[in-house]
């Protein structure tokens, strides 16, 4: 019959269509390492390192580290970061989308809650929030109350937070002794920042490291990382200018803008409470003999003049307050709050140390004579004077301290340090940066065959001599949500990309390797919106 | 700030899982299916009222056909490029696609008809979480036409007969819904953009068939561009409420392309039928994709969201045959084989519509129990060759695209 004949066509027909493999065998192009063998990949670093992001630890931050993209990208199968539970940090969100690059920020206060244990393999991402550069072998530094404390165990119990612990445990090892115990054959290490960054964010009252001791220990780190493995190559970081993060640029025009359309005329300057200088002779500065700096108003966009730092915003609402005017005080209640809590700070560990219940219920002016007297002692221990000498070299510059003065126009009652970075404070950042990287680059040049260097220092200025980045059809500003987090110094899911792309290049120039860049616009945002979700 | 925010593409919109081409759909007839859709030239059935509305001037009487086609796809995923050659499977579901015809000559040479059909339509999910969540999760497109068509067949037959059609096209139905995850704030964030036509829209389709002799017909048909105005709202689950306004409703226009039809018919015995079919589509009016927000929208700025589709024109070649098999009363079968190129260029491609040429094959059956009364049956198979996205703009995900599908269709055919 003639339909058998078309049912058999029909049924030899289809096999040709379903049968036949639905695809070809696919597999991912091999990776070209060229003179580098990626197979273990261990990070040192900082907060950077950790994927610190808008002033918190967290989950979502971390995933997107620059480590962490650089694992993928070596195709490393495991690749562990501490995990950090609900993350951990007083969070900078911003209060709605409205308008990300000029942000209203909120806090959120992160509590990590019950912390996972550390994986049998331990952790590949060995960057600790905080950490300077001699955390790594485990060097023995002074505290702010000028103690000598072993900081790295002073982390490791987690008196700094749970972060700090967490990473290496409670077992009081080193850095480098985990990182042996991991045997890695690569090592990214960006290290440094933080020898810098505390007496950037601090307005300069916190210290930095000496340029001589960073040079030391920098070039032991090295080798102590080299010295692990024969074949062991590295990817290494010098540091960006501090002074050109968001967290001191941001402001200052917004503060003189502010400043100019509310002030009289008349009010040219501002004054801010400064830190003598001594120790920092041999960095060429001149020294300082004032308690405070004079600004111009016209300076406060200028960043080689000052600085107002993203934490002084509050204090821009306070200017002009005086304690003579009855309508401003609650103003000036907030002025003599920092005050008191600053000396209560400043004197902690001392003989005369201050404590809080004490400070809290002195009067204006017990305060003001407190803080005469702090100053006065400072002066003495910085250019070992007795105290008549510096009473009377203060007293011929006519300091005092006067809350009845306008707060911020006047010298007597001055903004406070911590909040401004005056254009003495500038240049001795930017000096020491370029100390620390003429460390660095002798390192790396020492050691040229081992190491990829990555020129962050020049890939940052280029970028803020530009005004932004462009890849994959997304620009980045240097600036909050953009290529930084709303911290203000720590990079967001995208500026971690564009730090790895730059890795990348360096690596693949050093060691012929072909690792491919990653696609920035495919990075989220990662914005933290404190908002309930709609 | 505004382009940044506008790089957050949260609606665009694209099609995806087609059966042709971009998102067309030629799959609209089970009889004419069974013949690859090659038919322009032919028009014998009243389905023709689809293919070239000048074919019905050849049918007498009252002629009814209904059916459904249902289309099975299988697209997987497999990546992202450069790392990983992972698969994703893409959610299966299979699609019905309705089609009904009638037509009543009026007088001899001159039929009126009216067939309600589905010209463009598309539908994709995949996982929630998938590797490619954050560009389409579920995109989907649907219209319907109702079609109200005219036919004359010219009196003078000196060189042959001649045939002239027209049929209007009216809109009754054009719905689109989009879905992706957005990553940007966090991992559970879902923008869905989901609506419809308020409007009727309406295009036209002419067509000429010339039969110089009785074993060779030659057609010609042009199917106007249809113009979609959207509706859409916007439901937002797990974004900023400072951004992300729920409800917030914007207009999506869809222009879909204009095609025209080349083909030759040949009946070289009186049994058999042998059809050849050259279709252009006119994708390259699909530039961009535009959506155009009615109410200001604070997070971006702007109003209007603007992704870049830059598809090719395309064309398809189809070939068909018929035969009546006169050793079972009642019995035809038909077959047919097709090459489909595809619109979306390498800039471009993406997951929601990883569009790719394809080589098609259909078989399809009628089987008349009375002489009025006869069922149609078909199936076709489509394999996509295989897509590498590696060279698209900023904003896809790189890997290989693989796609087949089933098409079954089953339906009635009534005449007196």
């Amino acid at each position: 019959m003639k339909i058998s004949k078309y049912l058999l066509l029909a049924v030899l027909f289809s096999p040709l269509f379903t049968s036949c493999a639905d695809y070809n065998e696919q597999s991912v192009d091999a990776l070209e390492t060229g003179t580098a063998d990626f197979t273990k990949y261990v990070a040192v670093g900082n907060s950077l390192a950790a994927g610190f992001q808008s002033n918190a630890l967290y989950p979502e931050g971390q995933a997107y580290s620059y480590p962490n993209f650089l694992a993928q990208t070596f195709r490393v199968s495991s690749f562990a970061q501490p995990a950090i539970g609900n993350g951990y940090g007083d969070r900078v969100d911003i209060a709605d989308l409205s308008n990300p690059l000029a942000p209203v920020t909120t806090i959120t206060s992160l509590s990590p809650g019950v912390l996972p244990t550390q994986p049998a393999g331990g952790y590949q991402n060995l960057g600790i929030p905080g950490a300077i550069l001699d955390d790594y072998l485990g060097g023995v530094r002074s505290d702010a109350g000028g103690n000598t404390v072993d900081t790295y165990l002073q982390r490791l119990t987690g008196s700094n937070g749970p972060a700090y612990a967490y990473v290496l445990g409670t077992s009081g090892k080193t850095i480098s002794a985990y990182l042996k115990e991991q045997n890695p054959t690569f090592v990214s290490f960006w290290l440094g920042n933080n020898d810098i960054l505390g007496y950037v964010t601090s307005g300069g009252l916190r210290p930095f490291t000496s340029p001589t001791a960073f040079a030391a220990s920098y070039a032991s780190s090295i080798s102590d990382i080299l010295s692990s493995n024969a074949n062991m190559k590295m990817a290494v970081a010098n540091i960006p200018g501090v002074t050109s993060i968001p967290f001191a640029t941001y402001v200052g025009p917004i503060a003189k803008q502010l400043l100019t359309a509310s002030l009289p005329a008349s009010v040219t300057s501002i004054y801010a409470s400064a830190t003598f200088y001594n120790g920092v002779a041999q960095l060429g500065m001149a020294e300082n003999k004032f308690p405070y700096a004079g600004i111009p108003l016209a300076n406060l966009d200028k960043p080689d003049s000052a600085m107002v730092l993203i934490t002084g915003q509050a204090a821009l609402g306070w200017i002009g307050a005086s304690s003579a005017v009855p309508g401003d005080a609650a103003k000036v209640t907030a002025i003599t709050n920092y005050w008191k809590g600053f000396i209560v700070a400043a004197t902690a560990g001392t003989a005369n140390a201050i404590p809080a219940s004490v400070a809290g219920a002195m009067d204006n002016a017990t305060l003001a004579a407190t803080m005469k007297q702090l100053i006065t002692g400072l002066y003495m221990q910085t250019f070992l004077v007795d105290a008549p000498t510096a009473s009377a070299a203060l007293t011929a510059r006519g300091f005092d301290v006067n809350f009845a003065q306008p707060f911020g126009l006047h010298p007597h009652n001055p903004i406070p340090n911590q909040f401004i970075l005056d254009k003495n404070e500038i240049s001795i950042a930017k000096t020491v940066t370029g100390l620390f990287n003429g460390a660095i680059s002798q390192v790396v040049a020492a050691n040229t065959a081992k190491i990829a260097f990555v020129d962050m220092n020049s890939i940052f200025k280029d970028i803020v001599t530009a005004g932004s980045v462009t890849a994959n059809g997304v620009t980045l500003r240097p600036a909050l949500g953009s290529l930084f987090s709303f911290d203000g110094v720590h990079p967001s899911n995208r500026g971690h990309g564009i730090l790895t792309n730059e890795i990348i290049k360096a690596i693949n120039a050093k060691f012929n390797s072909n690792l491919p860049p990653l696609m920035i616009s495919r990075i989220p945002l990662g914005y933290t919106v404190n908002q309930n979700p709609s | 700030m505004r382009l940044r925010l506008l790089c957050l593409g949260l609606f665009l919109i694209t099609s995806t899982q087609a059966f042709a081409g971009g998102f067309a759909i030629f799959e609209t007839s089970v009889r004419v299916s069974g013949m690859m859709g090659a038919y322009v030239a032919d028009g014998r059935d009243v389905s023709t009222i689809f293919f070239n509305p000048a074919g019905l001037a050849q049918l007498s009487g009252f002629q009814f056909q209904a059916g459904a086609v249902f289309i099975a796809p299988n697209t997987r995923f497999r990546g992202p490029l450069p790392h990983s050659v992972d698969e994703t499977v893409m959610e299966s579901k299979t699609f019905p696609i309705p089609n009904i015809y009638a037509s009543y000559q009026i007088a001899e040479g001159l039929t009126a008809g009216l067939g309600v059909y589905i010209p463009f339509g598309l539908g994709s999910k995949w996982d929630r979480n998938w590797v490619g969540s954050g560009i389409a999760t579920e995109t989907g497109i649907q219209t319907a036409v109702v079609a109200p068509t005219i036919a004359y067949m010219l009196p003078f037959k000196e060189y042959g007969e001649i045939s002239i059609g027209a049929s209007l096209q009216i809109g009754v139905l054009a719905s689109a819904k989009l879905e992706r995850k957005v990553y940007d704030f966090g991992t559970d964030g879902v923008s869905l953009l989901e609506g419809s036509s308020e409007e009727i829209y309406y295009g036209y389709n002419v067509g000429i068939i010339y039969k110089p002799m009785d074993k060779l017909a030659i057609g010609f048909s042009y199917r106007s561009q249809l113009e979609l105005n959207i509706v859409g709202e916007a439901t937002f689950t797990n974004l900023p409420s400072s951004g992300f306004i729920n409800g917030a409703k914007g207009d999506l226009k869809i222009t879909t392309p204009a095609n025209w039809t080349l083909g030759i018919s040949v009946r070289p015995t009186e049994d058999l039928t042998l059809n050849l079919d050259y279709v252009n589509w006119g994708w390259s009016s699909y530039d961009t994709l535009k959506v155009v927000f009615r109410e200001e929208y604070r997070t971006l700025a702007v109003n209007e969201i603007i992704s870049p589709r830059l598809y090719n024109d395309t064309y398809q070649l189809r070939f068909g045959a018929e035969y009546i098999v006169r050793a079972v009363n009642g019995l035809t079968v038909r077959g047919g084989v097709g090459f489909d190129n595809n619109p979306v260029p390498d800039e471009t491609i993406d997951p929601t519509l990883p569009d790719t040429d394809r080589i098609i094959g259909a078989l399809g059956a009628s089987y008349y129990v009375t002489p009025n009364v006869g069922f149609n049956l078909y199936y076709t198979f489509i394999r996509g060759f295989e897509r590498k996205s590696d060279n698209s703009a900023n904003n896809s995900i790189h890997g290989y695209f693989n796609t087949h599908a089933n098409i079954f269709g089953a339906g009635i055919s009534l005449s007196f």
